[in-house]
């Protein structure tokens, strides 16, 4: 179990000094910059009204212009740079400050007993691993970051944000060729190593009324079966390659677990179990485990990424994956 | 072209017509007849299978308990015997010995209450979540043969999937029932018949 927010707070407070430093450096750049975007201008319309020469107004302006780009462009670097250094500051101390206090199970051995976890913001899963889950939707580019890994017990996890891009060539009404970039998916994708063995491939997919998905996994030999639950069945549309084994993995009881996990979240969710391991993309539009540039309030901000980390870290705990009732191979 | 579409519709072409969309209809419904009823003999197979490893895990947790002491070997032993006859049983014999089976599990059960530093042995807890598996796959495969048993049984009585059901001459599948204060118990007997 994993302890409260308020018990490792008082633990963050010497990255917290230093991400305020770093956030008071980020402000200062932006505002340097901003200042002198400001002064540029009036300069450039200043010169241009006094002088009454259009051709130095005009090339005044022209500076101006060019150096408000550039100026924009290092500001933006410095709130980058700014939300870079917070999560390597802050949010990896709060991570580690997480698992270094986990408290170990009672029906597990305090001995055995393994948690251990890697936080790295500019990484993010990769691409082999995002197509076998089998749930991605069709994407030819791949943005992501705060890629977290670890191990809780006898499972392994690692996650991390990620979007992806289907790219479209389209023409246009002068028959010219056009390049469509199309957002196709936003959120979390979290893969961990299932508590049962299995051999085929297990999906839970969102009912839609158009479903293209659907289609794919039957031409890759899956077909829909129905649960017992009906309101799981509902919720989710589940595709098999072999029944049996679908019924071995959704117990009754992880299909409850896992109708609360969708409950909770607001948007989409959608699982697959293939190669022994549970793969689930979570939608969401917002960033997670990152700082806020205009935010004093980071025990706000902190509780919020603290609360994004336990979604996440608390699947293993609620989906009971750590319970290896049987010798798996 | 135009020829085409102008036999299609005339009378000769719309009964053609008739006569594919039918066939079609007909072949999508006895592909779905067959397949679910393959999903089933392969459910039922399972079950099968995972009742003979029940009792082949039972009969090693029998013999570790008896391995601790020779009085409580007689569970071992009747266990024993039963799994050596059990492929040659007939499908009744199979029904009375897994209910029996379920009975030997419970007195191991007790007698393993005995004995504190056999619960706790890294050997036996192995034995034991082998079985717990095997039960867990033997509960996955009954639930999917009644799952697939009662769409079935469904389109045998929907219309017009029953016409056709009739047709080929598919008879009613029937289910699993768990005894209500007992629900690990296996009513094998009517299964066992098979569809």
């Amino acid at each position: 179990m994993f302890p409260s927010f308020e018990s490792i707070y008082p633990e963050l407070g010497p990255v917290l000094k230093e991400a305020e430093d770093s956030r008071a450096a980020a402000k200062k750049k932006i505002f340097r910059n901003i200042l002198i975007i400001l002064i540029l201008w009036a300069i450039a319309i200043g010169a241009g009204i006094l002088t009454g020469n259009g051709s130095i107004g005009g090339t005044l302006i022209f500076v101006a212009f060019i150096a408000t780009f550039v100026f924009i462009g290092l500001s933006v670097r410095a709130a980058k740079e700014f939300r870079l250094d917070y999560s390597r500051r802050v949010v990896r101390k709060l991570v580690h400050t997480m698992f270094k206090n986990v408290e170990v199970p009672d029906d597990e051995d305090e001995d055995e007993y393994e948690a251990s976890v890697r936080f790295m913001p500019n990484k993010r899963i990769g691409v082999n691993k995002i197509s076998t889950s089998g749930i991605a939707p069709r994407f030819d580019r791949i943005r992501g970051e705060d890629y977290i890994s670890g191990r809780l017990g006898a499972t392994t996890f690692e996650f991390s944000e990620i979007e992806l891009i289907d790219i479209q060539y389209k023409k246009d009404s002068n028959g010219n060729r056009k390049k469509v970039e199309k957002r196709v998916f936003k959120g979390i994708m979290f893969i961990a190593d299932f508590h049962k063995h299995f051999q085929g491939e297990t999906y839970l997919i969102d009912k839609k009324f158009f479903d293209t998905e659907r289609f794919e996994l039957k031409f890759k030999g899956a077909f829909e079966i129905e649960m017992e639950d009906i309101a799981f069945n509902k919720e989710f549309r589940t595709m098999t390659t072999d029944d049996i084994e679908a019924r071995y993995i959704l117990s009754s009881n992880l299909m409850e677990r896992i109708m609360e996990f969708t409950n909770r979240s607001k948007d989409e969710v959608e699982l697959s179990f293939k190669n022994s391991k549970m793969y689930i993309m979570h939608e969401a539009r917002k960033n997670h485990f990152e700082g806020k540039l205009f935010e004093n309030n980071d025990e706000e901000t902190l509780k919020e990424i603290y609360n994004d980390f336990r979604t996440y870290f608390d699947i293993i705990e609620e989906f009971r994956l750590n319970r290896r009732i049987w010798s798996k191979s | 072209m135009f020829r085409i579409g102008e036999f299609l519709l005339s009378p000769t072409g719309l009964v053609i017509i008739a006569i594919v969309v039918i066939v079609i209809i007909f072949m999508t419904i006895y592909n779905r007849f067959i397949s679910l009823r393959n999903r089933t003999e392969q459910a039922f197979r399972s079950i099968d299978t995972y009742l003979e490893q029940r009792f082949d895990a039972l009969t090693k947790l029998a013999d570790a308990v008896a391995s601790h002491n020779e009085h409580e070997r007689t569970v071992h032993t009747r266990l024993a015997e039963i799994r050596s006859g059990y492929k040659n049983m007939t499908n009744d014999e199979k029904v009375q010995a897994s209910n029996e089976a379920e009975d030997l599990k419970q007195r191991l059960s007790l007698q393993v209450e005995n004995y504190p530093e056999l619960k706790a042995d890294g050997l036996y807890i192995n034995m034991m979540r082998t079985t717990t598996d095997i039960e867990e796959k033997l509960s996955a495969s009954r639930r999917s043969y009644n799952a697939n048993v009662y769409k079935f049984n469904t389109m045998l009585d929907s219309f017009p999937t029953n016409i056709f059901g009739k047709m080929m001459n598919f008879k009613k599948a029937e289910m699993f029932k768990a005894a209500e204060e007992k629900r690990q118990d296996v009513d094998l007997r009517a299964r066992l018949r098979g569809m």
